[in-house]
This record gives structure tokens, sequence and C-alpha cells, in this order.
């Protein structure tokens, strides 16, 4: 794992340095290794699509005309992920309307085998929609945190990197952000009954 | 149902985190247990729904790269042929540092076979031709026992002269400490000049007598210490104005620091000369302060009493005192992040400063990071944003030339100012939790140059995180 991390570093390192020195094609390569996952994060944090590619383009133009200016003592990938936070607070204020009730309803399906409980993956499934609400209306920073961890598999270190703020208290995050969505979860499920 | 596990442990066990011993544990409650075995659910549903990205299938690669200037970063372009100069631009290492080490190591030792020691084992230094110090009886004491020589009684005085070597520059003289030992009836003054004669024995430092200088006689009368020396002296120095000035300074400075001396003499094979090669050589010289190199502790303090002055200053907007701060040729560049560009950054002179913050002019201190656009201010508006946003002076963190590794940019003061020296005065953010405060650190680095034997303010620097 650690092996895995320290290469993927390097990588991006070296997709940095070739950029720098004008391949162009380098940097194109940077893009695919990130797009999508910053499309999925961004589109969790917006709950719309479209606006998730927009800001995701616009975080690689940012990180284009600023990448001569990256310390490499970060690693890329913390950088490019403050980068995306930055922009979607400064840009998603413009764009930030009503959510898209259609979200969820129309959330895909997900495989089943989530879960080793066939019974309670059942349930999950069902109630995705409201799962996926409890999510979206966490405090922002804990479902940053939260997003971050799960997807990009973050270390808590590296999500206080990207946070600002220490490991500790990117693991509080965390665990306050599930904490959460289990015990709203526990209570719209006695609600329910 | 009774339920002893804690929310922690479904939270490890959903990823993956326990013991195989815990996992077991944690799993025969999960399927006794419908509260946990939900949380369990809940759990994993987040995870998977988060990982899941059928929904970002689409590519922006394209759009990216229509919006993009591709060439930005190629050999021709203006900006980067700016960046490959900063980086190349020479880094003065403060060795200086290590020549005191050396000092105050070699100040240390009083005995003498363990001072050779040092210095032939510790230093590549050539051999020292050590014959008029220790033309005496001594045997070579690196092969004596060290608990022979409190036994031999030498007719001897150990002293520690100051000699003076010009830097690298050759714009100033910097002092070396040395022990010699003085044999009786030996002329101190001889035993001095000869001393300087053998050249530094520390890195980065420059002989100064030029070669073959033979000292013909030295006297001193009424503080006057007239040095008669030999023609090799005017013949072999072939250094220009600078190396003059380095090569009569050194052995100026050098001989006024023997008590009863304060002035120098020259004589050239028995005569007065009225230049040596640019100076006058007639009348004899005063001892110069100025031209010694100040020793890194005494910078910093220097540097240290500047800044604070300036950080007062600015925060009580004071602005005739930070004019009389600035650096009376380059002026002060205000910086609104940590990355100097300088053909962007205003500079302002120490008389502009004076009346700016009652200015209404608006000026553009360069782009915002991120956006790209202007930062289009008045001074007073950009004093506000980008100078003091924080009482930068009662942080607790205050360092002297230390780039920290904070902050997401390049900090390239010393490639901008590679004779420069920094206070940084840091501000870790308001530590509160919630949501991102204590993102907001920012700092302040107050750059000083030397200019003429001061330090002046060159540039503010404002530091926080961008784009």
């Amino acid at each position: 794992m650690v092996g895995v991390i320290t290469m993927s570093k390097e990588r991006d390192n070296m997709l940095v340095e070739s950029t720098l020195k004008g391949n162009i094609n380098s940097f194109e390569e940077l893009i695919r290794l990130y797009q999508g996952k910053l499309i999925n994060f961004l589109s969790k944090m917006t709950a719309s699509p479209e606006d998730a590619e927009e800001i995701t383009q616009e975080v690689f133009i940012k990180v284009y005309k600023n990448l001569y200016k990256y310390n490499n003592k970060w690693s890329f990938s913390t950088w490019i992920y403050r980068i995306a936070i930055n922009t979607l607070r400064s840009e998603y204020r413009k764009v930030k309307g009503i959510k898209n009730v259609d979200y969820y309803t129309n959330v895909p399906e997900l495989p089943a085998n989530f879960c080793d409980y066939p019974e309670i993956a059942y349930e999950m499934k069902e109630r995705r929609g409201e799962i996926i609400r409890l999510i979206d209306d966490l405090k922002e920073d804990q479902k940053t945190a939260l997003l971050l961890r799960c997807i990009q598999d973050f270390s808590f270190k590296e999500i206080g990197d990207i946070l600002g703020i220490s490991p500790e208290a990117a693991k509080m995050k965390i665990q306050r952000a599930k904490q959460s969505i289990c015990r709203k979860y526990e209570k719209l499920e006695k609600e329910g009954r | 149902m009774k339920c002893n596990f804690s929310f922690e442990d479904i939270i490890k066990y959903s990823e993956n985190q326990l013991s195989d011993e815990e996992k077991k544990r944690v799993k025969e409650h999960l399927d006794a247990c419908e509260r946990c075995k939900r949380h369990y659910g809940v759990l994993k549903f987040t995870e998977t729904y988060a990982k899941d990205s059928s929904l970002a299938s689409k590519s922006i690669s394209k759009n990216v790269m229509e919006a993009i200037d591709v060439n930005r970063y190629s050999k021709n372009k203006k900006f980067w042929v700016g960046r490959a100069f900063h980086k190349a631009m020479p880094v003065i290492k403060p060795i200086l540092v290590s020549a005191a080490v050396l000092v105050v190591v070699m100040v240390g030792v009083t005995n003498f076979s363990n001072l050779r020691g040092l210095i032939n084992n510790g230093n590549n230094v050539e051999p020292n031709p050590t014959a008029s110090v220790t033309n005496h009886q001594n045997t070579n004491p690196a092969v004596l026992p060290e608990s022979t020589n409190p036994a031999v009684q030498n007719p001897v005085e150990k002293r520690t002269i100051t000699l003076y070597y010009s830097n690298s520059n050759a714009d100033k003289v910097v002092a070396e400490k040395r022990e010699v030992e003085i044999i009786k009836d030996t002329q101190i003054e001889r035993l001095v000049f000869e001393e300087l004669q053998k050249g530094p024995k520390s890195e980065g430092l420059y002989a100064t007598v030029p070669k073959g200088t033979r000292l013909l006689s030295v006297s001193t009368e009424g503080g006057i210490c007239t040095l008669d020396l030999s023609r090799e002296f005017v013949d072999n120095n072939s250094v220009g104005t600078a190396g003059e000035l380095m090569t009569l300074y050194s052995i100026i400075n050098t001989m006024t620091e023997l008590p009863n001396i304060e002035k120098v003499q020259f004589l050239i094979e028995g005569q007065k000369q009225d230049a040596y090669i640019h100076a006058v050589l007639s009348e004899p010289f005063k001892r110069n302060d100025k031209i010694i190199q100040k020793s890194s502790s005494e910078i910093k303090a220097e540097v240290e009493a500047k800044s604070q002055t300036a950080i007062k200053a600015i925060k009580e907007k004071d602005m005739e005192k930070l004019a009389s701060l600035v650096h009376p040729m380059k002026g002060v560049l205000f910086s609104p992040y940590s990355h100097i560009e300088l053909e962007k950054h205003k500079v302002f002179t120490k008389d502009q400063i004076i009346g700016l913050l009652e200015s209404g002019e608006v000026y553009t201190w360069g782009e915002y990071d991120g956006s790209g656009h202007p930062i289009e201010l008045t001074f007073a508006q950009y004093y506000d944003r980008f100078i003091y946003d924080h009482d930068f002076e009662n942080v607790e963190i205050v360092s002297y030339n230390e780039i920290k590794p904070y902050g997401n940019t390049i900090v390239n003061i010393l490639d901008i100012y590679p004779d420069g020296k920094f206070i940084e005065y840091y501000f870790p953010g308001t530590a509160q939790p919630e949501p991102y405060d204590s993102a907001d650190w920012a700092s302040l680095r107050l750059v000083f140059e030397e200019y003429d034997g001061q330090w002046y303010l060159v540039c503010i620097a404002h530091g926080q995180w961008t784009i």
C-alpha cells in the first residue's frame, strides 16, 4: 500500500515536471488520472454532475496556470483537492440553487455486495435516496472529510493537509460524519415504523 | 438486546482496521445485534456510494485543453525564462557559520598538540608551516603521548590573535582567531604579520598579502605601527582596487587588534610611498570597522531589531517610520502572496510610501490567485487585505530566515533576494474546528537587505493559502 502511494506520488511529480518543461501530453495524462475522481467528489459535494464537471474544468485550468508555483513538498493529489475545494467554495455560490430533487430518486443502483447481510443490503438499497440525503445534509466540513476519505483513500494526515487541520481533527470529523448519518438513519427508521 | 460495542468498533470493522481476533468478536456481535448491523450497513452503503463514479464518466480533457495556453511552459516563453533565471541566481550560503564554529573549537582548546590534531584531522587545510610559531626544541607533538606534555616546560606564552582575511566577494574582511605561542624576545607585530601571511584556515576566506612579501622591519611608536615591506608587496599585487583594499585593511585591522596600535604606516623598502595602487600610502591608516563582515548572529540581531521596528510601524500605520526603514535604492516591494513576482508586484520608494495610506489611487498589485483577476485596490485596501490582516506583531511564531513547510506555493524569497534576510510572522489560524477555519493561517514576511552597512526593508510579502 505504501509502495503504491509512493509510486503514484512519483508518477505525479514526474508528470508535473514534464508539463513544466513544455510537454503538454503530460498534463493531459494528469487530467486523465484525476478527472474521474474529482468529478465524482464534486458531484457529491454539489449534488449536480453538470456543476461538478464545470468546476473540475475550472480546477484543471487553475492547476495548469499555477503549476509553476506548485511546491512539491506537497503531494500533487492533496494540492489538487485543495484547489478543488477552494474553487467549489468560491464558484458554487454562483451556481448553487435548489438541489435537484430528481437527484435522489434517480440515484443509480449500487452493487448489492457492499454488505454481507442481504436483508440489510436490501433495506439500504430501498432507502438509498434517504441515506444520500443524510450525507448531503452533513455539515460541509464533515462531508468533505468523509468523501475524501472514501473516494481517494486519503490518510488522516493528507485530509488534514487538504483542509488545513490536524490529522486528529480530520479523523474526528470523519467519525462525527459517520455517527451523524447512522444516528439520523436510526431515527428515520424508527419514525418510519 | 444488550449491546456492548462502541460505534467506533463498528466503524473500524467497516474500514477493515481490526485485528483478526477483534474482527471475529465484532462479526459475532453483528450477527446478533440488529442495531449494530444496521449501522454497519449504513456505513458500507456510504462508502460504496462515495466511491461510485458511474455518474462521472465524461471526460473534460478536451474542454480543458481548449481553454489553456498549451505553450505556457514551452521554453521560448518569457516568464519561464524569468523563473529559470531566478532559480539560477547564486544563493550565498552562510559558510561563515561553519567557520565560526571552527574558531570557537580552536579557541577552546588550550593544549597545543590537541589543537594540531584537530586542525590536521578535522579540516582540509594545507599543512601549516609552523616555523615561526614552533621553532623551539619540541619534537613532533603528534607522536608524543599526551601525558608527557605537561612535563615539557616551554618558556612560551600562549595567546589568541585575530587575523583578518578577505571574503569571497572581496568586499569585506572576516576575522579568524588563532592561538599562537610567543617565544620570548619575539616581536609580537612580526609574529602576527607572518601568521597573517600564512593564509586563512577557514573555508571561503582568501589570503591577502601578496606572495613573496617580506617584512623588513617593524616598530611601534605613539600608537603608530610602521611596517617596512619588500618590493614584492607592490609588484606582486595583481588584483584591482577591491583587492587592494582587502590587502590594506586585512593588514591594518589585524595589526590594530594589538594593544597600543591605533594606526598603521606602510613603508616600501624603507621609503614612504605616495600610493599603493590607488590608495594613498604616505599617511598612516586608521582601523576600519565598517569593512569587517559581521557574524551571522550579529546580522540576525540587527535584522530582528529592524523587523521589530518595522512590524510596529506597520501595525500603527506609522508610514514615516516605515519609510525610514525602506531600502534607499531598491524601495520596497509588496507581494500579496508567498511567491514573489518581480514583474507583477508593486514597488514603492521611501518617499512614495509616506502619503500612500491617504492616497485614493487604485493600483494593480498582481493577480488574485485562482481567478487570475487583477488585484485592484488602493493602498489602504491592500493594507487591510494583504498586509496587516492579522495582529502579526503579537503572534507567537516568529522565525528568522527560515522557510516553513506549510502553504502550497513555492516561497521564493531567497531566489529573489539571495543576500536578503527575512523575519516571518506566522498566524496559525483561528484553530476553531468548524468549518475549515484553521485553514486561515496567514503570514507576513519582512525581507531586509544590507546597504552601506545597514539593513533595509526591501519586501513585504503576505502569505496565505492560495488558489
